[in-house]
């Protein structure tokens, strides 16, 4: 064999390689190609099905601003729901800068600002930018309601150094001069959009809230505020496009984007491709209930009690549900019955009777079955576990019930009362005689129940850390969850709210 | 577990009237099986003075010890040297190895909830109730419940076959340019395709799958180049001193790229589902996932010397240049330098007299670097989708451009020594390993498009120990020789100097137990301690109770990582008679057990069944006593293992063609002594929580196979 050496290195040197070590991504974009080929609208549709996993209920916010409340409790069943204890710290108020759903929701929110913000860096037109700041402000919002500062990033920050923090007063001047300025190029709808009178409603909630902002334990309500709310609450009634449903339950129909005549905003839902909403009535139905649920959240019995017989709210058949598997719209309290009236059995064989009473803790031989159930939603058969029902963020009857409050807390009660008996009439509940504080707080609960607004309105109406059905009075830092202590850890300029 | 008697009395005990079916069974048996395993290997080799080849095929087939698991493996290589010109300094060596692999697994799932794996099915399988009907197939909706899960009816409605072509072909040409320098040259390829095909029948009583059944098929492919230059030099370059040194370059890229698609309800149950993907009409379940991940390219430079100084003085010093395409621009660059010393004080004239066969002084230091995590983290990242109304693009990660290797600097000191002629000999070495930089996932500073985003840790991991090893040979004439070995390490783990976010992780699953942690990272504490509440015991109300009382304090409870590690060998050998046995254990390390925690806790009694000590005690434990995690389940994870033993006989030659012959016999894991009441001390169900993965929790695993081996060896 003769092969010239020379040749042969010759070869070699040919497979000499040397790289400059440059990384493709393959299947995503570098910051210079997305900088060059994304625009605007696909990071704004990008923001809008983020909020899918932020706002539904369960945990997370929602788990916050209900289980904390009078009108929801996560009993501990035995082998089941213990969870940590996380449930139970919500419902006593005895969370800590640890609690996992109080990490999720300030994850989950403040990830929702990062995303809005980002459509501002990427060239949007007028509508893509307001509706872009209005989601971040309703995001916002949110984090100042729950946590009373906002990290906050302007658009193109180092994603490496410790944003600025707002207070909560600063977040809703924020708040309100982002809605206000997005207002003229919002679209006009449809509620799964950022729309104008969307912004109208945070703007309310923003001014009823402003005082609480400023002093949570002994808030005062600003008469220049109130006005704002019942002009708002007016443009929006006069606007003519709303009116109350026919029937309560619609506004939270599988086809409620369609059929419901009070849905001012909506998280949407997509049949069979998007949808957490599921977890509305799966964290309360029975195993042995049609789907087959987690068998967890309650309502409790004096918040039940609370409701006339008659009440469309308290409970009523639903078409498509009922007939279907048995399950009743609104509470579900008593002998539980499948579609064709035969009576269901819990799983050891005894009548599934679902009880009135409740404890944060059962130990009793029948606490599978303890406390009245709540179907808000009623149950979209036909997609599974990706239903279609739209989650309800505003709604109509919470603009003339905040209408309503506004002008009890200026002095017109007899407004006010007028309006809260539209609403109950709308409900086949009978007329309210007269209206102060705690009826308002009341009917507020009866129609809102179970929509993520109780915590913030019981701490309006001075009530959150007040004794009630299982949960002893609490301490004032009550009214803030902590900051996460990872949260904390690395953003120095955050500090820990008072008592934590 | 309870058998079917001691359930009843159980029920008995509580008072309970149901959850007695009146028979007796053992679900764990039921899904167990003995498990075969076969092993041929056959090899040719040849060639002569200018070259030579060698050829091997083998087969391998393994039952697993759980009924439906099963892997094959065909393997076939080829290699071969060859040396050109008659001075032989051109030559070549090359390598080709093709492999098959099936695999056939059972539904086993490490982070399973309610419904659990097929192991939680089997162990809170009620022992009272039937398993089959009357016809011999399983019961599928059993009287104690109909979300619990039959495992025989599981493992009928489960189907999971993968089938892996892996391809690995290097080349290494070389020339010896002089007699003391040569030029080496290196290329390898490693090609790997996989493919999954999962579906579960429709007829399997779970929720959402129940008359829709589900499928999907997976494949990942991955491509491996490694290509080395080095040129070496070896050479006396002075009267007793011998150099060797080596200067080299080093190029590596790894691509991966894969794509899965799921769908479900199928329409009928004759078909394979994945072979009928097209007719899943639940567009809800579908989905379709392709990746491919970012390139990965590594470049390395790299010299080595070594020098021997009359064969008493041996130095040592390396230097590396190691470039990642991972790290940010301006630090893909690591220097790795790393020098070392020995002393051979037994070639010194003063101990001369032969008492040492060897007494060698060491000390080394050096530096090593990693950048073994994903590709893809130092540079912004963003995604496109589709959210079922409009397409949609968002950033994904917080980017690190400022990410660079991990560094673990390295210092050890060690003495070995042997004497009697070798008969005995043993090593006392102290390390103490620092890694700095280590690359870790910390929590975002919000608002931030994730949750965790890759740094390097501030703080450092320090490892120390001492590991002390002694080998003799007890006996040596001609009829036998006995020999005897251990050896004994002392660890201990710290993390220090650390100022970032104290994280919680280690997750727990099961249910009942949603979102809960018992791991907790912190500075001046071991990596893997846990934190979790003090069990106190059982309460006169039969609830359990906790330090802090309402408060059920967190606190740490010790951690996962043994203090000391175990090694014992002997080896006999008598003639054509041999047998070797390995034992190996660590001590001071503790598991927590999710399995007893979650999926056999005593809220099951009257459903399901429970564990066997959680009875008979004191004080009674109510039935609605919550699953809660707590030190309760924290057990010592002490174990000896008899990892294998082997006993062989040489038979030699049998007849005139078939030579070296040897028929052995041997046994792996066969003898555990442990207090720990779980599967295994030594198993570790691995999960990633706030992006750390825990250590020392064992939840529902593969169970840990005995096996015995017989098998033959010859030669023609």
């Amino acid at each position: 064999m003769k092969i010239n050496k020379l040749f042969f290195l010759v070869i070699l040197a040919g497979f000499f390689a040397c790289t400059d070590l440059k990384e493709n991504l393959n299947d995503d974009l570098n910051f210079g190609q997305a900088d060059e080929v994304l625009d605007a609208g696909i990071l704004l549709s990008g923001a809008y099905s983020g909020m899918n996993g932020v706002y539904h209920g369960g945990g997370g916010m929602w788990g916050m601003n209900e289980h904390s409340s009078d009108e929801a409790i996560a009993p501990t069943r035995g082998g089941d729901w213990d969870d940590n204890g996380a449930w139970r710290a919500l419902c006593l108020q005895t969370w800590s800068p640890e609690h996992v759903e109080v990490n999720n929701a300030f994850n989950g929110l403040l990830g929702q600002i990062f995303a809005t913000t980002q459509v501002l860096t990427f060239g949007p037109t007028p509508q893509q930018e307001a509706e872009a700041k209005a989601l971040r402000a309703l995001h916002v919002y949110n984090v100042a309601d729950l946590f009373g500062q906002v990290p906050f990033r302007e658009p193109g920050e180092d994603l490496l150094l410790a944003p600025r923090v707002m207070t909560a007063e600063e977040a809703i001047d924020l708040v309100i001069s982002d809605a206000e300025s997005a207002i003229p190029n919002l679209p006009d709808g449809p509620a799964i959009l950022a729309n104008k009178d969307m912004a109208k409603v945070l703007l309310m909630k923003a001014y009823l809230n402003k005082g609480v902002y400023a002093d949570r334990a002994a808030p005062k309500f600003d008469n220049g505020d109130m006005q704002k709310v019942i002009t708002l609450a007016n443009e929006i009634i006069n606007s003519g496009k709303y009116s109350l449903a026919t029937n309560y339950f619609d506004n939270f129909a599988p086809n409620n984007n369609a059929i419901s005549t009070e849905n001012i905003f909506t998280v949407e839902n997509v049949a069979g491709s998007r949808s957490n909403i599921r977890n509305h009535w799966f964290c309360t139905l029975h195993y042995n209930q049609n789907p087959s649920g987690w068998n967890g959240f309650t309502t409790l019995s004096d918040f039940y009690d609370s409701f006339e017989q008659d009440d469309a709210r308290r409970q009523a058949d639903y078409p498509g549900m009922t007939d279907v598997s048995g399950v009743k719209a609104g509470f579900g309290i008593g002998q539980q019955y499948d579609q064709n009236g035969t009576a269901l059995l819990d799983r050891k064989g005894n009548p599934l009777i679902f009880t009135p009473e409740v404890s944060l803790i059962e130990t009793g031989n029948n606490l599978e079955v303890t406390g009245i159930r709540v179907i808000k939603y009623p149950i979209d058969y036909n997609h599974g576990d990706n239903a279609d029902n739209d989650l309800v963020i505003f709604r109509y009857a919470d603009v003339l019930l905040m209408k309503a409050e506004a002008l009890l807390r200026t002095g017109d009660d007899a407004g006010a009362l007028a309006i809260v008996n539209e609403v109950r009439a709308g409900r086949n509940a009978t007329d309210l005689a007269s209206l102060g504080l705690n009826e308002m707080l009341a009917e507020r609960g009866r129609e809102m129940y179970w929509e993520g607004w109780r915590r913030q309105d019981l701490i309006r109406f001075g009530k959150f850390l007040d004794a009630w059905q299982e949960k002893p009075a609490t301490g004032a830092e009550r009214l803030l969850f902590p900051i996460p202590s990872t949260a904390l850890a690395v953003n120095p300029n955050l500090v820990q709210n008072t008592g934590y | 577990m309870l058998s079917g008697d001691g359930y009843r009395e159980a029920l008995t005990d509580y008072g309970l009237t149901t959850g007695d079916f009146g028979d007796d069974v053992d679900a764990m048996d039921e899904i167990l099986q003995t498990g075969i395993t076969q092993n041929y290997n056959m090899s040719i080799s040849g060639g002569g003075e200018a070259g030579t080849y060698r050829a091997g095929f083998s087969y391998f087939d393994q039952d697993g010890i759980i009924k439906n698991s099963n892997l094959k493996r065909y393997t076939a290589n080829l290699s071969g040297s060859y040396k050109f010109l008659n001075s032989k300094r051109i030559g070549l060596e090359w390598n080709l190895i093709t492999s098959f692999t099936k695999e056939q697994a059972p539904p086993i799932s490490t982070n399973a909830g309610f419904e659990g794996s097929l192991i939680g099915q089997a162990l809170q399988w009620n022992p009272t109730h039937k398993l089959y009907e009357a016809d011999g197939s399983p019961v599928i909706i059993p009287a104690f419940g109909n979300t619990s899960i039959n495992p025989l009816a599981m493992l009928d409605a489960y189907h999971d076959n993968s089938s892996t072509v892996d391809l690995l072909g290097s080349i290494s040409p070389y020339v010896k340019i002089t007699d003391a320098l040569t030029y080496k040259f290196a290329y390898s390829l490693t090609h790997g395709v996989g493919d999954r095909r999962a579906y579960l029948n429709s007829w399997i009583n779970i929720a959402g799958i129940t008359g829709n059944g589900v499928a999907g098929i997976n494949t990942d492919k991955s491509t491996n180049q490694i290509l080395t230059h080095s040129l070496s030099y070896l050479a006396d370059i002075t009267n007793g001193i011998n150099l060797n040194a080596v200067a080299g370059y080093e190029y590596q890229k790894l691509t991966e790229s894969g794509f899965g698609v799921n769908t479900s309800g199928f329409p009928l149950e004759a078909f394979d589902y994945t072979n009928i993907l097209q007719s899943g009409k639940n567009t809800t379940n579908n989905s379709i996932q392709p990746y491919h991940n970012p390139d990965a390219y590594l470049q390395s430079f790299f010299v080595r010397a070594n020098f021997n100084i009359q064969d008493k003085y041996l130095l040592t010093g390396t230097f590396r240049a190691d470039g990642s395409s991972k790290f940010g621009s301006d630090n893909q660059y690591g220097y790795f330098p790393a020098v070392g010393a020995a002393w051979n004080i037994h070639n010194e004239d003063f101990l001369s007299d032969g008492m040492f066969n060897t007494l060698k002084l060491r000390l080394g230091w050096g530096k090593t670097g990693n950048s073994e995590f994903p590709s893809g983290a130092s540079q912004e990242r963003y995604s496109v989708g589709y959210n079922g109304t409009n397409h949609t693009a968002a950033l994904d990660n917080v980017a690190n451009p400022g990410l660079k290797w991990e560094t673990t600097t390295n210092l050890n000191a060690g003495i070995d020594f042997a004497i009697l002629d070798y008969k005995v000999s043993g090593t006392l070495e102290y390390f103490n390993k620092s890694t700095e930089d280590l690359l870790f996932q910390n929590p975002t500073i919000q608002p931030a498009p994730a949750s965790t985003y890759w740094i390097n840790l501030p703080g450092k991991v320090i490892n120390t120990g001492v590991e002390l090893s002694l080998n003799t040979t007890l006996v040596d004439n001609e009829s036998l020789t006995w020999d005897f070995g251990g050896n004994v390490t002392f660890l201990k783990n710290e993390l220090q100097d650390y100022t970032g976010a104290n994280i919680e992780y280690g997750e727990v699953f099961g249910q009942g137990s949603s979102g809960a942690t018992i791991q907790k990272l912190v500075n001046g504490k071991p990596l893997n301690s846990f934190y979790t509440r003090h069990f106190l015991g059982i309460g006169d109300d039969g609830q359990g109770m906790y330090e802090g009382g309402a408060a059920e304090t967190q606190d740490f409870r010790g951690d996962a990582n043994p203090d000391m590690l175990l090694g014992l060998s002997t080896g006999l050998s008598a003639g054509k008679l041999g047998f070797v046995m390995n034992f190996n254990g660590a001590f001071g390390g503790l598991v927590y057990n999710n399995t007893k925690m979650s999926v056999i806790p005593i809220s099951n009694l009257g459903t399901r069944n429970i564990d066997a000590s959680l009875v008979g005690n004191a004080k009674q434990e109510a039935s609605s006593n919550p699953i809660k995690s707590s030190d309760r389940f924290l057990e010592k994870g002490d174990y000896l293992k008899l990892a294998n033993a082997t006993v062989s006989y040489n038979l030699g030659k049998l007849g005139n063609n078939v030579k070296n012959v040897k028929i052995y016999l041997t046994g792996q894991n066969l003898l555990v002594f442990t207090k720990y009441s779980g599967f295994d001390p030594e198993v570790n169900t691995v999960n990633v929580r706030n992006g750390l993965p825990s250590t020392g929790i064992e939840y529902i695993p593969y169970p840990s196979a005995r096996s015995v081996v017989a098998g033959a060896n010859f030669s023609f």
